[in-house]
């Protein structure tokens, strides 16, 4: 098993250069919304400048663009962490698997390497999330650093649950198989939202809104206790995930595909 | 003599292709080559043995134990080379060995990096810019620095020229010098299994045509050049398969001392694997229409 996992650091290592050029982006990001919130266009006054009056969908867009802008830096530190998974993709492009199936391997060690890969690489970029977060919160007045850490929580929680469903996935699949469920899970929850809309429009007009409002109220209240469930929920999920993987490797009887 | 492989009825049941009831055993300390035409099931047969995909149905004994229930001690003493290499592109002969060591209880550095240096292939560059010999090279070059027993390579020597080719059936006889070294090698290149083997088993579309010594099936089977009329003077159970030539027929048969006897005025002459391995195909062909 340590074999695997000295297999996949060397995979990972690959893709150093694309992680680093991400978490240089990250900060860079961070950094110019938080100057640009302090002498550029996004300053208050001069975002507002025109508005005779300020309504609350002024003040709801200046806060969307501004922390969202924010969030992002911290988030996209974050979302390399999925970048993990593409060991999966590597071992198939090189034949590794029918390889490592003539080793002397069992396959709850095949699953257990995996899944430490995959989580430590995740942890990994949770640190550097955090990283991005004490560099930037001296600059960024929005947001206090606790906010930004506690956002990479939620969403690293979030990565955990789709990270061991999609391994899963691709041990019960192969990676073009799920690339395309992937893609085609993707694009079918887009165009049912698109759906959704236009037919909420055409006849439900203000009730849409309506609709809306509920759910940003509770997906406020959703966030804020986030963790008290997220938590615990990302630890549940991830250990079902892993005896799932374990099951599908065994049934088939071979490898990943 | 021990049988290091032993498969009983062995069947994989892909619905558009079966490998159906293969039977064979391979003594301790020599060369089998597995034979057979591109699809004949050689890598299905290959990749049942190792357990990379179910079996529908059957035995498979490697060393007398069940692969399935002991598969992880097993594979240490297995040494596995597939025809494209199973190594990503940017490992380089030190990471390899790094990885190996940690996967083989028996993994020797020294070994490893002798082999290395014997074929030429450099530790430091990355395998991805190796040529299609070197990548053997390479796969061989695992294969036999963890002290395994048996060997089993699919189609090593397909696609490389032949003073690579040369060099590696070398080394695989090299390896069976010690007497408890055993090789499967499945190939559809008969020479190199006509130079090397012990003994040959052919398969086509999934079902075991002929196996046993290779000398004796050499010795046993003969080719009669002759013309139709006089091939038609030949009993059918003597005949394996019946082919036009350019000046005639050739015919097949499988018991060269009978068919001497018997068919005194013809001549008979020494056939190659090749020709048996076609006539073989050619006879299984001809049933399959009939049928």
């Amino acid at each position: 098993m340590k074999g695997l996992i000295l297999k996949d650091i060397y995979c990972l290592r690959t893709r150093m250069m694309a992680y680093i050029m991400t978490m240089v982006a990250a900060l860079v990001l961070g950094i110019l919304i938080s100057l640009s919130s302090e002498y550029g266009n996004l300053r208050f006054d001069v975002f507002m400048a025109g508005d005779a009056s300020i309504t609350e969908d002024d003040m709801a867009s200046y806060k969307i663009i501004l922390g969202g802008g924010t969030f992002l830096a911290v988030l996209i530190s974050l979302g390399v962490g999925f970048d993990g998974i593409m060991t999966f993709h590597m071992d198939e492009k090189a034949n590794f698997n029918d390889v490592l199936r003539s080793m002397p391997v069992k396959p709850e060690e095949i699953v257990l390497a995996r899944y430490i890969t995959t989580y430590g690489f995740l942890l990994l970029s949770y640190v550097s999330s955090v990283l991005v977060a004490l560099m930037i919160s001296p600059v960024v007045k929005m947001f206090s650093l606790g906010e930004m850490i506690y956002a990479g929580t939620v969403l690293a929680c979030a990565l955990a649950i789709g990270l061991g469903v999609s391994i899963c996935a691709l041990f019960l699949w192969n990676k073009k198989t799920f690339d395309r469920i992937f893609v085609g899970a993707f694009v079918g929850a887009y165009a049912l939202f698109a759906i959704a809309l236009i037919v909420s429009d055409t006849y439900y007009e203000n009730r849409l809104d309506a609709i809306m409002g509920v759910l940003m109220d509770k997906g406020k209240i959703l966030y804020e206790s986030c963790l008290l469930w997220l938590l615990p929920v990302a630890i549940l999920m991830v250990a079902v995930c892993y005896f799932v993987s374990v099951w599908i490797i065994k049934r088939k009887g071979r490898g990943v595909r | 003599m021990n049988n290091v492989l032993e498969l009983k009825d062995v069947t994989k049941n892909y619905g558009d292709f079966v490998l159906d009831h293969v039977n064979f055993n391979i003594p301790q300390g020599c060369i089998c080559g597995f034979v057979g035409q591109n699809g004949a099931g050689k890598t299905t047969t290959i990749r049942l043995i190792l357990d990379i995909i179910a079996l529908t149905e059957g035995e498979i004994k490697v060393f007398g134990k069940d692969m399935r229930k002991d598969g992880k001690i097993l594979k240490d003493d297995i040494g596995v080379v597939f025809d494209e290499m199973g190594f990503h592109d940017f490992l380089t002969g030190v990471q390899i060995n790094k990885i190996m060591s940690k996967m083989y209880t028996n993994w020797s550095e020294e070994v490893f990096t002798g082999y290395m240096k014997k074929f030429g292939l450099p530790m430091k560059k990355k395998c991805g810019k190796f040529s299609r010999g070197m990548r053997m090279k390479l796969q061989i070059a695992v294969a036999m620095s963890h002290g395994a027993k048996l060997l089993i390579m699919d189609e090593p020597t397909s696609g490389l020229d032949p003073i690579v080719r040369n060099e590696i059936l070398e080394i695989f006889q090299e390896f069976v010098m010690e007497e408890d070294h055993t090789i499967l090698l499945s190939s559809h290149i008969t020479g190199d299994i006509e130079r090397i083997a012990d003994m040959v088993v052919f398969i086509d579309k999934g079902r075991i045509v002929l196996s046993g010594e290779k000398d004796v099936i050499l010795e046993n089977h003969a080719m009669i050049k002759c013309s139709k009329k006089d091939a038609d003077t030949i009993a059918k159970e003597d005949i394996v398969s019946v082919r036009q030539s350019a000046f005639g027929v050739d015919v097949l048969v499988h018991d060269k001392k009978v068919c001497a006897r018997k068919y005194d005025k013809l001549t008979m002459e020494q056939c190659t694997l090749e020709e048996i391995m076609i006539h073989y195909v050619n006879r299984a062909n001809n049933e399959s229409k009939e049928a």
